[in-house]
């Protein structure tokens, strides 16, 4: 989203230099309009190096929208502005979804019907805005449920012929490890994704090892994937293993690429979605073509149970030759001893004992001599790479994992919520007679950033920005009403954002009737709201379908002047009545006034404000008389 | 609206008076496409979001739809009246519209359309039970007899996305006087004669007798008002007696001094309207043929001016 901000800053000032333009140099409006879209389309070009991308799309969007307002003169051009802040919302959605960003939707939607009703009634001063809300509450009660519904069944056909661009989008984690580029990190509040365990499991903050990815190759200080190899499928336990866990994940970064899983997996997540899964390293789990939803899969760990590995492992070996020089080997020396596990735990004393320290602004280490023997302060990339060049050095195999660590704990979900802030890297080792074996040498130096979590950790430390003591009863309130408000938005995201074919499915199955039966519902759905609909207001009206006691007494006096040869034609008010009624002779005096009274009366009652019930009786009275009148014809045929 | 107006003109031999009939609008069309680029857009990024927005808009598509051909009824025309006026004049119509619903009806428009003139609408509003006389500008600048084909009443309430309408059926005819113009009936070659003697025996019974009515005009002696019909109808009459002039004028097209024929009709309706408001006896040649005998008064007045608005 910081990239979508800027731009529109940007173009917020290419808006106030074309009003400039427009209103005080009295330029064409077409004239800088046509420059200015075409520099922007080059800028974005040149930033995205493409225009198909999503966030090339946004940017573009909220250009030709701001364009749109420069240029905007009548009603239509408002309008089709309009119709541009609905894929401006739309596109929003592809950066973030949450409970939050969904309210802000549903109020910006709202905001642009009214304001479409406005771009159409606002010349009207009559025309109210509450009124037509009022109005509408019926009608929004029914939509609301067309919505539903059709959310509900509408089919989710999988059309990708937009392929996204390859980019790794999550800034906390990275599948690079590059300590020589950094002196700095922030800490990011930016939520990664959540764990949802099951009930009868518990995990404790420091044992929450949650894996991206496995880097195996070096280059003395940075790390990356190593080159793809056959990989082996994690060892499939029988699931009543005593210290397996399960677990499901919903990743809350759009653009998830990674899969996350808790040390050590021991079977493939899987997904809900009908996506492919590539293993592209050790325990590394990635989406075999980008996504843009909110993905929710299942894992399958073991704690602390050594891995054994039927590799060659000699690769994991390796150490760049620049990096061998005198004090590093003598160092390397006199750490190492016969006993692996013994020669390890000397490579942590040697980070504890030597006054290194743990801290989020280290300086630039240009290399691992820098930082082991001049400048001894790191973040846990830092020491995970020295820990583990220093164990190969030691003829060890050891390996970089970058993932997460530890995350907030929410009591009210049974779920750990992992933030950007959480990211980490730690160091696998394969110990001959025990298998492979996590080690993370920051918990040699800092043990309560493992034991506390990252945000109670710098907390603490303040170096969060928030001071406060977690101590505190109003701070742990405070966290107690955060974290209902995420479980909340947790629910939701679990069931809108993630809402597809396999809940289709469940839901098919609920009510024993087929899927395909389901999608073509949505189709038929439309058609049965209009019709219900129609029905409301046939409902609605039905008392009035029948002309009012007034009409039908009008109506009847209409007949009885019929035979008099005083014809009523359709539209004739009272008043033309009342003007053939004195031209003609087939009345006396009395009996005309009398009819007269009763348009007169007829007249008052029916379009003045309410009507006296009075004049009703009147009314049948005055036509009682009327009725008794007896014609011509009438009376010779008697006769 | 161009669009709008072909297609009405194309079906409408099909269409039904007191029907409503709704269609999409221009806007409504806009919307439309943008809810598929949306739908789209949800299922290609399979976001579950974006489909929503698209549902939202279906929805408030379908309502709107609803109510707007809902805002058109109980709505009905029940009387047009354009009165003859002179070219040159804003033409006014009135149109009395009448609302038999339970409900305000906020957003309605009356459109008049006719190939001789361009289409004209006026936006109005109208409660429940209520009969409003709607006064709009028609507008035409020339003479003649005019037809109004097509009366429509529409609405795009509340959103503009559907137009629906409804038609009256109805041909009503007007006349445009020529505007009056040119020479004084003083300054008039024009010939006085004297009136046959049974002529005006028959159209004046008894010298000083009340003689007809006619509509009150400013400026005109008030013991001249008929007050026992002001009081009835409420309509501000004057009486007319005999008189005793017996001078006649023979208005005629031959004696127009000016060359072009519209120039010469406005000729004809200046002298006309002189000699109506002299309280003249006056007939009308227009060619050989067609001559409206000697008489005066209120309808002769009118028959005289309606043959030189119908004259080809």
């Amino acid at each position: 989203m910081e990239v979508v901000n800027l731009d529109i800053v940007l173009l917020s000032l290419v808006l106030i230099t074309i009003n400039f333009l427009k209103y005080r140099i009295k330029l064409s409006v077409q004239l800088i309009i046509w420059p200015v879209a075409i520099f922007c389309t080059y800028l974005i070009i040149n930033r995205f190096k493409t225009l198909f991308d999503v966030e090339a799309v946004i940017n573009y969007l909220v250009l030709l929208q701001a364009l749109k307002i420069a240029e905007a003169k009548g009603k239509r051009d408002l309008f089709i502005h309009a119709m541009i802040v609905f894929f401006i919302i739309a596109g929003a959605t592809l950066f973030s979804q949450t409970l939050f960003t969904t309210l802000i939707m549903f109020m910006l939607v709202s905001t642009n019907f009214i304001n479409i009703y406005l771009i159409e009634n606002g010349f009207n001063p009559t025309a109210s805005i509450i009124l037509f809300l009022k109005r509408s509450i019926p009608y929004t009660l029914l939509a609301t449920v067309l919505v539903a519904i059709l959310f509900i069944v509408f089919p989710r056909y999988e059309l990708g012929f937009i392929n996204l661009k390859d980019q790794i989008a999550s800034s906390g984690f990275s599948p690079e490890v590059s300590p020589t580029d950094i002196d700095e990190i922030f800490l990011s509040e930016t939520k990664v994704f959540r764990a949802f365990l099951n009930e009868s499991d518990n995990l404790v903050t420091a044992q929450a090892y949650w894996i991206g990815a496995v880097l195996e190759e070096t280059d003395g200080f940075n790390w990356r994937i190593g080159p793809r190899t056959f990989l082996q499928n994690p060892p499939r336990h029988p699931r009543l293993n005593k210290n397996s866990i399960k677990y499901q994940i919903q990743i809350e970064s759009m653009m998830a690429y990674y899969l996350f899983t808790l040390d050590s997996p021991i079977e493939i997540p899987s997904l809900r979605e009908d996506l492919n899964i590539s293993h592209v390293a050790p325990k590394t789990f990635q989406l075999s073509r980008k996504n843009t939803k909110k993905i929710y899969y299942q894992g399958l760990s073991i704690l602390g149970e050594p891995i054994k590995s039927q590799e060659n492992l000699k690769r994991l070996l390796f150490i760049p030759p620049a990096l061998q020089s005198l004090q590093f080997n003598n160092l390397i020396a006199s750490l190492k001893t016969e006993n692996e596990q013994q020669t390890l735990s000397n490579i942590l004393g040697f980070f504890s004992n030597n006054n290194f320290s743990y801290t989020l602004k280290p300086g630039r280490s240009r290399s691992l001599h820098e930082f082991i023997f001049k400048n001894k302060k790191g973040f846990c990339i830092h020491f995970a790479s020295a820990f583990a060049i220093m164990a190969r050095a030691a003829g060890i195999p050891a390996r970089v994992v970058t993932g997460f660590q530890g995350g907030e704990y929410n009591e009210f979900g049974h779920f750990f919520l992992v933030k950007e802030q959480d990211a980490h890297a730690w160091v696998e080792t394969y110990l001959k007679d025990y298998g492979w074996k996590r080690y993370d040498p920051v918990e040699s130096v800092a043990p309560l950033r493992i034991t506390l979590g990252s945000s109670s950790f710098f907390a603490t430390l303040g170096q969060t920005g928030f001071k406060l003591n977690s101590q505190n009863i109003f701070y742990k309130q405070y966290r107690k009403l955060v974290n209902a408000l995420d479980y909340i938005n947790a629910r939701f995201g679990q069931f809108i954002f993630s809402f597809d074919t396999t809940y289709q499915e469940k839901i098919a199955k609920l009510l024993s009737i087929n899927l395909m039966l389901i999608h073509q519902i949505s189709f038929i759905i439309p058609i049965v709201f209009l019709l219900s609909l129609f029905g409301l207001y046939t409902f609605r009206n039905w008392s009035h379908l029948k002309p009012s006691q007034e009409i039908q007494l009008f109506y009847k006096l209409c007949l009885k002047l019929e035979r008099f040869g005083i014809v009523r034609r359709t539209g004739h008010s009272a008043y033309s009545l009342l003007m053939a009624l004195n031209q003609s002779n087939a009345f006396d005096k009395i009996q005309k006034d009398l009819i007269t009274r009763f348009l007169m009366i007829y007249q008052e009652y029916r379009f003045s404000k309410g009507g006296y019930p009075q004049q009703l009786e009147e009314l049948k009275i005055l036509l009682n008389q009327i009725l008794l009148i007896k014609d011509k014809t009438s009376t010779c045929k008697k006769i | 609206m161009n669009f709008f107006n072909t297609f009405e003109r194309k079906i409408y031999p099909l269409l039904k008076e007191h029907q409503t009939y709704i269609i999409p609008s221009f806007n409504g069309m806009t919307f439309i496409l943008t809810n598929l680029a949306l739908l789209l857009m949800g299922l290609i990024y399979t976001n579950n979001l974006i489909l929503l927005i698209s549902f939202i808009n279906a929805s408030v598509l379908f309502t709107i739809l609803f109510i707007t051909n809902y805002n058109l009824q109980g709505l009905k025309i029940s009387e047009v009246v354009i009165p003859p006026q002179f070219a040159g004049d804003t033409v006014i119509a009135e149109c009395i519209v009448e609302n038999e619903s339970l409900l305000w009806r906020p957003g309605i428009c009356i459109k008049v359309s006719d190939r001789k003139f361009p289409t004209s609408s006026i936006k109005f509003e109208i409660k429940s039970h209520q009969r409003i006389k709607i006064p709009f500008s028609l507008p035409i600048s020339k003479r003649g007899v005019y037809q109004i084909n097509r009366l429509s009443l529409y609405s795009t309430y509340p959103l503009g996305l559907f137009y629906a309408w409804k038609l009256l059926k109805k041909e009503i005819e007007f006349y445009i006087y020529p505007q009056p113009s040119g020479l004084s009936l003083l300054e008039s070659p024009l010939e006085k004669m004297e009136v046959e003697a049974d002529y005006v025996k028959k159209a004046r019974p008894g010298s000083d007798e009340f003689q007809e009515h006619r509509q009150f005009r400013i400026g005109e002696s008030y013991k001249s008002v008929d007050w026992k019909i002001l009081a009835r109808k409420k309509q501000k009459l004057t009486k007319l007696f005999g008189s005793s002039s017996s001078n006649c004028i023979k208005i005629t097209l031959k004696k127009c001094p000016q060359e072009n024929i519209e120039n010469k009709l406005s000729q004809l309706s200046k002298w006309i309207m002189e000699c109506h408001n002299e309280d003249l006896y006056w007939s009308l040649q227009i060619t050989e043929h067609s001559v409206i005998p000697i008489n005066k008064g209120d309808r002769h007045y009118k028959d005289c001016l309606k043959a030189l608005a119908a004259f080809a």
